[in-house]
């Protein structure tokens, strides 16, 4: 019998450009017409958002949104899976790109179809402008699908490392490997920047991470106990503004800001306590904030990747090694993710369980966005789980057009009524302020 | 409580095809009308209101309170109180249901929804249908144009049926099409008129199905005037539905008793 062999050039094909970061010339066509970057919301709305906050201090977080390209000392990056301290200690900004805006989602279906995942659709049209004309270096894990292929296809613009972690791992087996991918890019960093990353330097950057980490728990708490003096659309704002400022800035914006609304007269706001959890909620794409506002619901706690998977965990370093480092790193941005790739629903659900406990929630609202399969998926699970615990569950699925607003209204007003909160309390009260 | 029983109030429905009003003494119907919504709810309701008490004799000053439900319910700027469809639709069918528990099907121009009804008229769950149109009332409005006949036609014709056509697009704009080429194929207008009314039977049964058996199905809202629909359903679930009295007010009525 004939012996069968691989074909010879497609036997060592198969491997993503872990080892091999680099730029896919062949690809560069797909972006062949660059726009220019505008603000991807109009001024009006940003000053109109800015206006109805009572807080001055939101002006600093609104100002960051308004640059129009990344400057060269920066790496991007997606999801909060990149371990930024690394990226801090080679003396370098690390800025996450996620990015949901309706309008960016629409220049991204020149690429990919309208049926794909809307914050991959959004990334491809922010790629389609100039706004990562300098950007140097883009990380990008292996999350859910759309983001392994956005490697691929963002390597058409620029030099593209795939941080691949390994889905599904479990915490005990997990990390050593996490902590091994985690050292690989730390060389490859030295390499590429022919920088030193030494101990103390990561170290540093950890100091500043964790300190952004105690500013963001501040924040958190501070909204949990005294609701409707922070809005959810300036709570996302901030969050969101974490993502392409530095640490050391942000913390002191926030803390600036903490200040000021500790200093502003309390809501009596008596609408029911709702925990938000599901897929990214970031700057600009709040209709599901501002949906919830018009239906009389209070986010008082929120569990995505976005605000709290991007900010609540600390990096509990046991070890000052290079190893110890990034175990201590592996576990702040691996184990103790919050993205269903990696966490488990069980214990996603348990957390909701948890936050629902302590800060007094009434409900929780799974917010999908069309498409973002991964989320979808698990929801009627963790509707089930939270069900038997007497928790009422909602989700909403949505995408970034407007559209449907009326229909999500009705629903959220319907869901008030129906787990017995009285109407529009908090509205007239802020109005009463105004 | 005497007085409270001789007190009329209004409820008045704005849906996104037509806009409904009832108005109540007590707890008992005294007057009822339906409009086409038109572009405008708000003159919408003012023209129902109108034209349900001119019905029943009644000066507007006789009307204690108004209070408007359906997508143009904060649109109604005389309403003295606003609640959604869903608290609306599971108050009325309750108190039609001679206050049992049940499970609610309402069909309406633009969404469909299952609400689990509980004790006292709560609202125990609900779905409602995604953005597009499929499975609802607009659908079968679409569907009617499509075949040359209206919604009491196209059950007429269902009826007549002998194999159902398969409908399998869950988009209204498709189905259309879809139904365009059924017909190029020489399929007969009854078969493709039964299909249709499978075709949303199945879309309101996969939501039926994620409530618990053991309830009673009511089904009101305009959807639930089409017999063809409630057959189709019937057949699908292999259960007994029953039909409101009145459907297309049910939620009009339990906007008034939602309120008390």
């Amino acid at each position: 019998m004939k012996r069968l062999t691989f074909r010879a050039s497609f036997r060592h094909e198969n491997s993503w450009p872990v080892q091999n970061p680099g730029r896919n010339k062949k690809l560069t066509p797909l972006f062949h017409k660059l726009r220019s970057y505008e603000f991807t919301f109009s001024p009006e709305q940003a000053a109109g958002l800015q206006r109805q906050s009572p807080l001055k201090a939101m002006a600093n977080f609104y100002q960051l949104f308004r640059q129009s390209r990344i400057n060269r000392a920066s790496i991007g990056y997606f999801c909060h899976l990149i371990p930024e301290e690394i990226i801090l200690a080679a003396g370098l900004q690390p800025v996450r790109l996620c990015v949901t805006s309706s309008s960016l989602a629409r220049s991204g279906e020149e690429i990919v179809s309208a049926e794909c995942c809307p914050v991959i659709k959004s990334i491809l049209g922010l790629a389609s402008s100039d706004f990562l004309a300098e950007l140097p270096l883009l990380v990008i894990p292996g999350s859910c699908d759309g983001k392994m292929k956005l490697a691929e296809l963002l390597s058409a613009r620029t030099e593209v490392y795939f941080l691949d972690l390994g889905r599904g791992g479990e915490y005990t087996s997990g990390t050593p490997q996490w902590a091994e991918k985690f050292k690989q890019l730390l060389h490859f960093l030295k390499k590429r920047y022919q920088v030193s990353i030494t101990r103390q330097k990561i170290i540093q950057a950890c100091s500043l991470t964790n300190a952004r980490t105690a500013a963001f728990r501040s924040l958190y708490q501070f909204r949990a106990h005294h609701p409707g003096v922070i809005s959810a659309i300036d709570y996302f704002v901030i969050t969101s503004a974490s993502f392409i400022s530095h640490p050391k800035v942000w913390t002191e914006q926030t803390n600036t800001l903490l200040e000021e609304a500790a200093g502003l007269p309390p809501s009596h706001c008596q609408s029911p306590r709702i925990l938000l959890a599901g897929s990214p909620i970031v700057f600009p794409a709040f209709k599901i904030l501002e949906v919830m506002d018009e239906a009389g619901l209070e986010v008082a706690a929120e569990l995505t990747c976005s605000g709290y998977g991007h900010l609540f965990d600390p990096v509990q370093i046991d070890e000052e090694t290079e190893d110890g480092l990034l175990r201590a790193l592996a576990l702040k941005y691996v184990a103790g993710s919050l993205c269903p790739c990696f966490l488990n629903l069980n214990k996603l659900a348990d957390r909701m369980i948890s936050l629902a406990e302590e800060y007094k929630i009434d409900a929780v609202i799974y917010y999908i966005l069309r498409l973002c399969q991964v989320y979808e998926l698990q929801a009627t699970a963790l509707r089930q789980i939270l069900k038997d615990k007497g928790i009422p569950f909602f989700s909403i699925k949505t995408d970034l057009e407007g559209e449907d607003r009326g229909q999500l209204r009705t629903r959220l007003e319907a869901f008030r009524e129906m787990i017995g909160g009285r109407s529009d309390q908090c509205k007239a009260k802020n109005q009463s302020r105004d | 409580m005497t007085s409270a029983k001789q007190r009329i109030k209004a409820g008045i429905d704005i849906g996104s095809v037509t806009t409904k009003c009832v108005v109540v003494q007590g707890r008992q119907t005294i007057a009822s009308h339906i409009i086409r919504t038109a572009i405008n709810p708000e003159q919408a309701a003012r023209e129902v209101l109108e034209k349900a008490l001119g019905q029943g004799c009644l000066s507007p000053s006789l009307v204690d309170k108004v209070v408007s439900t359906g997508y143009g319910r904060r649109r109604c700027l005389f309403a003295n109180q606003i609640v959604t469809e869903v608290t609306a639709a599971a108050a009325g069918a309750y108190w039609l249901n001679h206050l049992q528990p049940a499970l609610v099907i309402d069909v309406g121009g633009q969404d469909t929804k299952v609400i689990l009804v509980g004790k006292d008229a709560r609202v125990v769950d609900f779905l409602m249908n995604d953005k597009c149109a499929a499975g609802t009332g607009r659908f079968l409005e679409m569907m009617a144009v499509s075949l040359d006949t209206d919604i009491d036609g196209l059950s007429s014709l269902a009826k007549a049926a002998h194999h159902p056509a398969s409908i399998n697009s869950t988009c209204s704009v498709f189905a259309e099409s879809e139904v365009v080429s059924l017909i190029a194929q020489g399929i007969i207008r009854e078969d493709i008129a039964a299909g249709v009314f499978l075709s949303i039977a199945a879309r309101i049964a996969s939501m039926v199905k994620q409530f618990p058996e053991s309830s009673e199905i009511l089904f009101c809202g305009g959807g639930a005037k089409s017999s063809g629909l409630h057959l189709a359903l019937e057949k699908t679930l292999n259960r007994q539905i029953k039909i409101l009295p009145q459907p297309q007010f049910v939620v009009a009525l339990g906007a008034v008793l939602a309120s008390e």
